[in-house]
Formats: C-alpha cells, structure tokens, sequence
C-alpha cells in the first residue's frame, strides 16, 4: 500500500512542486496544508504517515506545529523543509522532534531518499 | 566498506595514542603505583588496538593486544606496575611505532618479532591468569558500552552542520553523547569544519541497532570505535611535574599543514598589499580611499593575528619525545637522570617545531655526556646520585625562551680557553674574561667530539645549534658556574613567517634590517663623526657607537653621502651605527629563506617581496658586525 504523505507549506507553488515529486514517486497524497495550525488540525484528521512541514508560515510555524504534533503523536513523522542557510532553524526543528529535513531548491533524488529512509525509522 | 579514506586519520591518531602510552609508560617506571596511568595506557592500547582492526592491519592490532593484556592483571588487581612489565612495553611500543611507519609507507606490516614475542609471553606466564581479558566482550545488549563515532557528512548535503546535528540527536536517543565534536551549540550555528562529526556515545545498544539509527540521507561513512569503559574526560592533574599530561583538549580539527601555510603565505602578501595601499592613499590624499584603507587594514592585521595562531602548536610537540630520549641515552651512559620540562603548553610556531629538533637533542646529548656526571662522582661531590636535567620554556612578548639547565659538572671558561687556544681559535696570549671564553664553545670547530667519544657520534657542535637558531631570528647563550651546572638560553620569535623591517637606502640600493635588531636611528651630522683609535666612532648625546657607512661595509661604492644612521645591535653586545642614504620605511614583510648562493653573497638573512614588486634583500645584523669586526682586524 503506497504510504500517504500531507504537503504543509503557504506557498502553492511549493506545495505542487511536492506534490509532483511524491505522486511521481508513487506516494498518495492525504492533504495539504497552508499554515502551521492547519497543519495540527489536518494532522489529526488524517492520520498521514508522513508529512512535508515548511518552517516559516503564517499563524504558526513549523517548529511550532511539529512539536504539537509530535506531542500529540510521538511515532509521527515530519520532514521540515527548510533553505539553505537556516541551520539554527532546522536544529530547533529537530529538537522539536523533526525526523529529518530537505532543503529547497528541492533536489527530487534527495527528497525521495529522505522520506524513504524516515519511513523505515517507523517500520 | 573502504577504509584507505581513513589511512591518514587512522595514522595521526594512532601515533598521537603511542605519543601518549610513552608518557605513560615513563610516568609509571616513576612512579609505577599510579593507577590512573596504568587505566590511560590500557586505554591507548586499547584504542590502538581497535582502530588498526578495523583498518585491517592485523599485525598492529594483534602486538597492541598482546601489551594490553599485560596490563591487564595490574588494572585490575591495582598493584604497581614491575619494572620488567614497562621495558617490554616500551619495546613493544618501538614495535608498534615501526609497523605504524610500514602502514604509512603502504608496506606489508611485519608482524612482532619472536624475542618481543617471547618477552610478552615469560610475562603472561607470571603476570597472572591473563584469561578474561577485556577483548572479545561479546556485545552483551545489557552492558552499557562506550564507543566513539565519526560520522562524514556527504559533500553534497546542502546543510551539512544541521545534518550532523540531526545524527548527534539520533545517537542521543540511543544512549549518553559523552562528548560531541564540534558541539552541538557550534552546530546549531552551521559549524561543520571538514564535514567530520565526533561523538562518543555510551550505550546499551549493539552496534546494528545504532546503524540502523544512523541510515540518514547525507551520511557518507560512519566509523564505529570502541572506547574504554570510562568515557575520556581530561585527565587530572598531572602525577608528576616531570611528566604532565595533555591539557584537556578543545573541540578540534585536523587540518593540512600545507592548506595553513597557505593561509599564512596569502595572509603574509596580504600584509604586504596593505602597506603599498596604505602608501598609495596617502600619496593620493583622498579621505574616502584612506578610510576604507585603514578598515581594510584592520581586518587584514586581525586575520594576521588568527591565522599565526592556528599555526601556533604547544612546545610539548617538540619535547614530548625527549623523556624518552634522555632515559635512553642516560641508560646507556650508567647516568641516573631526571628529566623536567615546565611550560610544555607554551605556543610556538610550528616551524619551530621542526627546526629545533636537532639542537635541542643536541643540547640534551650534550648535558647528558658532559654535564651531569657519573652517580660515583656525584655522590663524592655531595650531590644527589639522582641528576637533574631541565628543560622551561615560557613566553615573552612575541618570544619564546627555551633553557635546557643541568646540575651537572658546568663548563670551566680557564678550560675551553685552553681548549680553544690549542685549536687555534684564539690567538695565544689575548685575555678573554669568563664570560667570554663560555662563549667560545659556540665557535665553529671547536668540537667536543675529543671528550664525547662514542657520544655526539655525529659530531654535531654547539657552533650548528647557534647557526640554528640564527636562521631562525633567534639567539642561543650559556650560562655556567663549574661544578653546579650549565643552562643553555635559547631566544626565539614566536612567529617565523612575518618579519618587522625597517627599509634603508644605501647606494641608491632598497635593504631591509629586522627591526627588532635595531635599537636607533639618528640623523647623521658627519661633524659628529670622529675618528679614534683609527676607528670611526658616531658621537651623540649620552652615547658613542662605532659607526661605518653600510655600502662600505657591503663592499659597493657610493656617492652618496649618508644622512641617516641606523644602530643595530644586540642589547648588551656589539653595537654598530650604520651610514645609510635614507630610511625609507617600516614595513612587514614576509621572510624568505636565503638560499645558499645569497648566503655566500653577503651578510644576507633573506629575501622579501614588497607589496609593489620591488625584492629587497634582507641583511642579517649579526653578519655585519662579523664583517665589521673583521674589517677592524684587517
């Protein structure tokens, strides 16, 4: 069964261009969201068993939802989706309990590879 | 896996581990009861011994493995380490040593040899039951065990310090991260030097588990090492003052001694470019390019000061070995010594390091063949039997003092007078006052090798260990009083690579004299010049110099007149006031070595290019005064 991934991030364009990587990929995409508290309420909505966290949104970031989500569901996993250059940002996003990052541009080989092997810690 | 990417690691590190075990191993023959020094030396064998196992150098890991177990019933039972244990030991560790040198050289590893073999194996057999020895600990998933991780981030990670950040947080759900190179705060802020993470990590997971954990995106190779039981924390306050310990080290990270001097190399034509800028601005007198000029040479002076500090390394480097050395030597001489070094974590520069080698050695042949004398003839002098050889380094301002002192014998000055006179050094009948005569064991030719014997074998004199350090902008004196003792003084810069110039014209020529040689520039008014005792002598207020114009003493004609004099000098020495056309600057410059042709030109310490082109020669004072005083005798 192709697992089922939730894209968060405030900007469309970003969000398709997720949503091309996964679906080429042959992953189902369970929703999308475009700010940090949608993020939390879809999340328990959907039950994904992965989601694609962008860090700078509107009403709540990243950081913050994760750890909500995280809080909520402990074996959740979260993919933050950062630039390059924010490091202080995607630390505090894995103390936060981020199970690994991506950096944009998004490389899709890159993508596919993490996600791939954030799905295996869940196994 | 291909672990030929971890040769150069694997072989720095080793050697820093046998670097250590010989401290320890000479901290215990004093003081064998320690059993903080018995723990380390495991630990390095240890690590040795796993490190050269997964490098696959099987005859390395299997002799670190042997001496491991010798210490085995110590650690345990605590009881002090036997004299015979250390020798084989310390044989062993030579062994090692060698077979690191044939790893490094790409060679087959030859595996112990049968009479070390056997040595190791007489001591098992009374050492005690060396069974259940520490090796094969079969990875209990209950026992907590330590282990050290280096982790390389992938060079195509686009956030590589947030993705070591991410393995460091992964290894944390797992155990204890006792320490984490670079920290994760260093992290945090995208500090990644080299891509290399170093953790380590107690854990009760076994080692799949934790690979597992480490399958991360970015990750381009893990190595897995095992630690001791006890996680390395600095270690304590040294047992001895003879034999400290390393300090507590810092986050580090190894870098290539070519890419530093680089950096030294660009940051030194840096300097240069600074000053012709700085000249420039001033010429063109605009306020906008001066201001940005200074700014400019604010960050460029900043950036000097850094990166001469990575190239400063402790003094340790270069005396670490010399423990060794003097037990050796003094071994085989029927000496009793004991060897002290204070302020082994004095910084010089890493030249130096290289440089001082020879002499020093040389300095400790030397006190150990002539200095301290026989136990016999130190008990009938009502000396302890015990000599005492002393190395102290400490720093002062931008110099680095060296004295390597001896209770020993000292030099009798009425005897290297004879000595010298005979050889023809000094003509017969000229006094030479105490002092003076010490320092004629400087003199080329005057060889010791007639007492040394067997000794200095390379015949090597003192008179090499003052053009040493020469070369080096620095200076070497003796101090002595007969039958207390004899201390050698060597000064030196702590940087080698930039030098502080004053520039001179001298017919119609640009030269540079060090700066830290002169001691004066005056304005010359050749009515002040006399002459007395057929010698030019510069007379000013409070003060009277021998005076000579520089183009006469670099035999070249001048039409010149002199309008300016340069005193150069040594503090207490010599004194000499030289004529030149100008003094055209201060400049720093970076120094290039004379090669053998310009040393036989003239009084020459270098080369240097300024920032606009122009080589200039760089004198060296001592030469002059030489040239001078010879001149005199002429």
């Amino acid at each position: 069964m192709a697992s089922r991934v939730m894209i968060v991030d405030d900007a469309v364009f970003m969000r398709n261009t997720l949503k091309e990587i996964f679906q080429g990929a042959g992953y189902e995409i369970a929703g999308e969201a475009a700010n940090g508290v949608e993020a939390v309420e879809k999340y328990q909505e959907l039950r994904p068993d992965l989601i694609s966290m962008d860090i700078v949104m509107p009403f709540k970031n990243g950081i913050e939802a994760t750890r909500e989500i995280r809080k909520a569901d402990p074996r959740a996993v979260v993919i933050i989706c950062s630039a390059l250059g924010q490091e202080s940002l995607v630390t505090e996003a894995i103390e936060a309990g981020a199970t690994d990052f991506i950096v944009k541009p998004f490389r899709p080989e890159n993508v596919l590879q993490v996600v791939q092997k954030a799905l295996a810690t869940r196994a | 896996m291909d672990m030929s990417a971890y040769k150069p690691l694997f072989l720095s590190e080793a050697a820093e581990h046998l670097d250590n075990l010989e401290k320890d191993l000479l901290a215990l023959e004093q003081h064998p009861a320690d059993a903080e020094r018995v723990h380390e030396a495991f630990r390095h064998l240890h690590s040795i011994k796993g490190m050269a196992g997964s490098m696959g150098y099987s005859p390395l890991s299997s002799l670190a493995h042997g001496l491991e177990d010798l210490l085995v019933p110590f650690r345990q039972e605590k009881r002090p380490l036997s004299a015979d244990v250390v020798e084989v030991l310390l044989r062993g560790l030579d062994q090692l040593r060698q077979q690191l040198g044939q790893a490094a050289e790409d060679r087959a590893i030859e595996p112990a040899g049968e009479e070390l073999l056997q040595a190791i194996g007489r001591l098992h057999g009374h050492a005690a039951p060396a069974r259940g020895a520490p090796e094969p600990k079969a990875p209990d998933s209950e026992a907590l065990r330590s282990l050290q991780v280096e982790v390389e981030i992938s060079p195509d990670s686009q956030l590589p310090a947030a993705r070591a950040f991410l393995v460091y947080r992964r290894l944390q759900e797992a155990g204890r991260v006792v320490r984490c190179t670079p920290t994760p705060e260093e992290l945090r802020q995208g500090i990644l030097p080299g891509r290399v993470l170093r953790l380590s990590l107690e854990s009760r997971e076994g080692l799949p588990e934790l690979r597992r954990r480490l399958d991360l995106a970015d990750v381009a190779a893990v190595r897995w090492l095992p630690a001791d039981e006890k996680p390395p924390v600095p270690t304590p306050a040294p047992a001895a003052p003879s034999t400290p310990n390393p300090a507590p080290a810092a986050p580090t990270v190894r870098v290539s001694a070519e890419l530093l001097d680089f950096f030294v190399d660009a940051v030194g034509e840096l300097l240069a470019q600074r000053s012709h800028l700085e000249e420039l601005s001033e010429r063109l007198g605009s306020g906008e390019l001066s201001g940005s000029v200074r700014a400019l040479s604010q960050i460029v002076r900043r950036l000097h000061d850094r990166v001469m500090e990575v190239r400063l390394v402790p003094v340790s480097l270069l005396t670490d070995r010399l423990p060794r050395v003097c037990r050796d030597i003094a071994g085989s001489r029927g000496k009793k010594v004991r060897f002290a070094i204070e302020g082994h974590e004095v910084p010089i520069d890493r030249a130096l390091v290289e440089a001082l080698d020879t002499p020093l050695l040389h300095l400790l042949r030397n006190a150990l063949d002539h200095g301290i004398e026989p136990p016999e003839e130190r008990r009938a002098r009502g000396k302890p039997e015990e000599g005492l050889l002393r190395i102290a380094v400490r720093r002062r301002h931008d110099r680095v003092l060296m004295e390597v002192s001896d209770d020993g014998r000292g030099i009798d000055p009425s005897r290297v007078l004879e000595r010298a006179r005979s050889l023809g050094l000094v003509p017969p009948g000229e006094p030479l006052e105490a002092a003076g005569a010490l320092e004629l064991v400087f003199a080329p030719g005057f060889s010791t090798r007639e007492v040394a014997g067997e000794v200095s074998g390379r015949g090597v004199g003192l008179d090499v260990v003052r053009t040493t350090l020469t070369r080096l902008g620095g200076r070497v004196s003796v101090h002595s009083r007969p039958g207390e003792g004899t201390t050698f003084v060597l000064d030196l810069p702590l940087t080698l690579a930039v030098l502080q110039v004053l520039l001179v014209e001298s017919a119609g020529r640009l030269l540079a004299l060090p700066a830290s040689r002169v001691l004066r520039v005056l304005p010359l008014r050749q009515e002040n010049v006399a002459v007395r005792r057929q010698e030019a002598r510069l007379g000013e207020p409070g003060a009277d110099f021998a005076f000579q114009d520089l183009s006469a003493l670099l035999r070249e004609s001048s039409f010149e007149v002199s309008r300016e004099a340069v005193v150069i000098g040594d503090g207490e020495q010599g004194r000499l006031a030289l004529g030149v056309s100008r003094v055209a600057g201060h400049r720093e410059v970076v120094q290039k070595p004379p090669g053998s042709l310009l040393r036989r030109a003239g009084p020459f310490a270098g080369t240097t290019v300024l920032g606009d082109g122009r080589p200039v020669l760089i004198l060296d004072p001592d030469q002059l005064m030489e040239r001078f005083v010879a001149r005199g005798e002429a």
